[in-house]
């Protein structure tokens, strides 16, 4: 029997914001779906031979960012041919910055190649750490940003959204994320695709129909996303309520200085 | 005179908190007083002729701490310590205020304070800690660190500030590459950790954030936890071999009291008891224990905190739903809602009742995790009632699975007085 593979590139210990759960949503959606799924992941023996359906980028720290790349440099090509074959990529926030063509990362003086599979470029911001709504092709996006880089997209690559609250690829700027073919890079990290699920099951679509599947959400999919939906609402009720900044609670210590 | 000024500020600003909100812990004390004499608290904390111990690190400041205190307490010493658990210096300070004289002296012989992850370079420094206890940087609170190597950063200032040992995790990817490069300039180090048996048979990896900078560090332990059941724990060091009864269950807690251990031989050298030691650890056990179920409304309830992710999957590991009904409830202190998504949540199985500030996205978590919800509720105030009076069939026990935040709120409401974080 087929069964549709998912590959999430960068290993487990990664994972800072819970990008892994977009993993998870994928998994159970097919689950659900009544169709087999096998996770590849980063931390897996000879990843690059395994044949994807589909392939997630979680976003790791900064740090984590410079030894992602280190890893992926030699498996560039492969990368951009299941690409060109038509595979789903979808990055979240470091993982977004990771699929540009050039990034400057925080603390760094020297771009370094990304995986070139968007047109443009990363460089370090002011650090925006809060919620974000999104307006994009399927539908509103809701979402959290933790962030301490920019995206500058090339001119000609679409942006994935437009920001209706909180920041996007720039401080000031509508533009978020980008998209290209079936590529598609935002910065809003952790369970993107749980609380998005337009968003999962197009992935989806795409990734069964590779396997010759027809992948159709049911009862189950629609009680677990009415969920998602009030939860949503309360974001968006937050986000709209403290405007477009970021928000640091008053418990959490203010007056921090970054150690020297 | 200034620091009299201060004390005397600080105790009336207290009083009067206290007259408009009794039993309501409370930093303003501790504000008023560092804004008239900015440098009391390293200035008390340096008169200890023993001098201080900071613990710090994300998670297990509080149990450490505490168990730091019981050995030396144990060993006829008397400590100046921040108890009710404030940790950053306001705080700190308005714990201390009792514990001074008008003329902010102390007579204690040794001070224990732990310090929140941002602060703890400065307090060490400040007040020349003699002993440092680094615990581990967890994936925790990155809607206000950022990233895990920010607080590395900030725990190695606090490591350079040690005038004598520097105590490590030997588990903890950044917090031992920290002691290595402090082995490395000179300092005294001490370890302490898991065996790789109890490692390995851990449900979940401990949750400790990864290291980018280098090559793993692997060291050796001074203090090495051998086994663990539940709430006893073996511990093995170069002064022998304890079995312990730790003040809660899982290799989390069994750790933690390593890291006391190591920290309590290296302020009193000489003068150590094995034996005291491990008393005090005991006696600990039964006044933490306590803690774990109450009785209000007239039902009786167990009360689980979890705090960050990695502390959420060590209690979420031990629990055990038969027989139980369980609510969930996590507050504004996990912000970002994607930290529950670093948690396996499938332990729980089945819970009736998911409230508090998060309470959607929390009901999401658990639906992706599987784990069947009754129902929520948002409000805190009415879900804990409801929680406490729903009929139950016979033999089946409440719990509540809940974040700090939640647990402030659910003890404000119940009438349990008793301080905890």
């Amino acid at each position: 029997m087929s069964r549709v593979v998912l590959l999430d590139l960068l290993p487990g210990g990664m994972d800072v914001n819970g990008d892994r759960g977009n993993v998870l949503a994928l998994r159970r959606r097919l689950d659900w779906a009544r169709i087999d799924a096998a996770v590849v992941t980063g931390d897996d023996r000879r990843w690059w031979a395994a044949r994807p359906d589909l392939v997630h980028v979680g976003g790791p720290s900064v740090a984590g960012q410079r030894a992602a790349l280190a890893r992926l440099a030699g498996q560039r090509a492969v990368l951009h041919e299941w690409v060109a074959d038509g595979v789903p990529v979808l990055g979240v926030a470091g993982g977004f910055h990771l699929l540009l063509d050039r990034l400057l990362l925080p603390g760094d003086r020297v771009p370094v190649a990304g995986l070139g599979l968007l047109r443009g470029s990363s460089r370090p911001a002011a650090r925006v750490s809060g919620f974000a709504v999104v307006e994009t092709a399927i539908g509103r996006v809701h979402g959290y940003h933790n962030l301490g880089q920019e995206a500058e997209l090339d001119e000609g690559t679409e942006p994935w959204g437009r920001v209706l609250l909180g920041a996007g690829n720039a401080p000031g700027r509508p533009d978020e994320g980008a998209a290209s073919g079936r590529v598609v890079g935002t910065n809003l990290h952790g369970p993107l695709l749980p609380r998005n699920p337009r968003v999962a099951d197009e992935l989806l679509g795409v990734a069964a129909a590779r396997r010759g599947l027809d992948y159709r959400p049911g009862e189950r999919h629609r009680a677990v996303d009415r969920i998602a939906e009030r939860a949503n609402a309360v974001l968006h009720a937050r986000a709209a309520g403290r405007g477009s900044r970021s928000y640091v609670p008053a418990s959490a210590g203010t007056g921090l200085r970054r150690p020297v | 005179m200034r620091r009299r000024a201060a004390v005397l500020a600080g105790r009336a600003t207290a009083l009067l908190v206290h007259l408009v909100r009794p039993g309501g812990g409370t930093a303003i004390p501790g504000r008023v007083a560092l804004r008239l004499a900015p440098d009391l608290v390293g200035h008390v904390l340096r008169q200890p002729p023993l001098g201080v111990v900071v613990v710090s690190g994300s998670s297990g400041k509080s149990t450490t701490a505490a168990l730091v205190r019981a050995i030396l307490e144990r060993h006829g010493l008397t400590v100046l310590a921040n108890r009710r658990t404030a940790n950053i210096p306001h705080g700190i300070t308005a714990e201390l205020l009792p514990q001074i004289d008008g003329a902010a002296r102390t007579t204690a012989d040794v001070a224990v304070v732990e310090v929140d992850e941002g602060y703890a370079g400065a307090v060490a420094a400040d007040a020349a800690a003699r002993v440092v206890v680094l615990l581990n940087v967890m994936i925790d609170q990155l809607h206000r660190w950022q990233e895990p190597e920010l607080v590395a950063a900030y725990l190695r200032r606090a490591a350079e500030a040690a005038t004598g040992a520097l105590v490590v995790n030997a588990d903890d990817p950044l917090v031992a590459a920290i002691g290595r490069d402090r082995e490395l300039a000179g300092a005294v180090v001490r370890r302490f950790g898991l065996s790789a048996a109890v490692r390995a048979a851990l449900p979940h990896p401990p949750g400790s954030a990864p290291d980018f900078s280098g090559p793993a560090v692997e060291t050796a332990a001074d203090a090495v936890v051998e086994r663990v059941d539940g709430d006893r724990a073996e511990v093995r060091t170069e002064r022998g071999r304890d079995v312990l009864r730790l003040p809660g269950r899982g290799a989390h807690v069994a750790v933690d009291a390593a890291a006391a251990l190591e920290a309590a031989a290296a302020v009193l050298g000489e003068r150590y008891d094995e034996r005291l030691a491990r008393t005090a650890i005991d006696a600990s056990a039964a006044v933490f224990g306590r803690e774990e179920t109450v009785t209000a409304l007239g039902a009786e309830v167990e009360l689980v905190l979890t705090k960050s992710p990695a502390t959420m999957q060590a209690n979420l590991d031990l629990l055990d739903p038969r027989g139980v009904s369980t609510m969930v409830a996590v507050g504004r202190d996990i912000f970002d809602a994607s930290q529950l998504w670093l948690a396996d949540w499938r332990p729980l199985e089945h819970v009736d009742l998911v409230s508090g500030w998060q309470a959607w996205d929390t009901a999401l978590r658990l639906a992706y995790d599987e784990v069947a919800v009754g129902r929520v509720d948002e409000d805190l105030d009415r879900a804990v009632v409801a929680h406490l009076t729903a009929p139950l069939p016979d033999g089946v026990r409440r719990r509540i699975v809940m974040t700090p935040e939640s647990m402030r709120v659910i003890r404000r409401r119940l009438r349990l007085d008793r301080s905890a974080s």
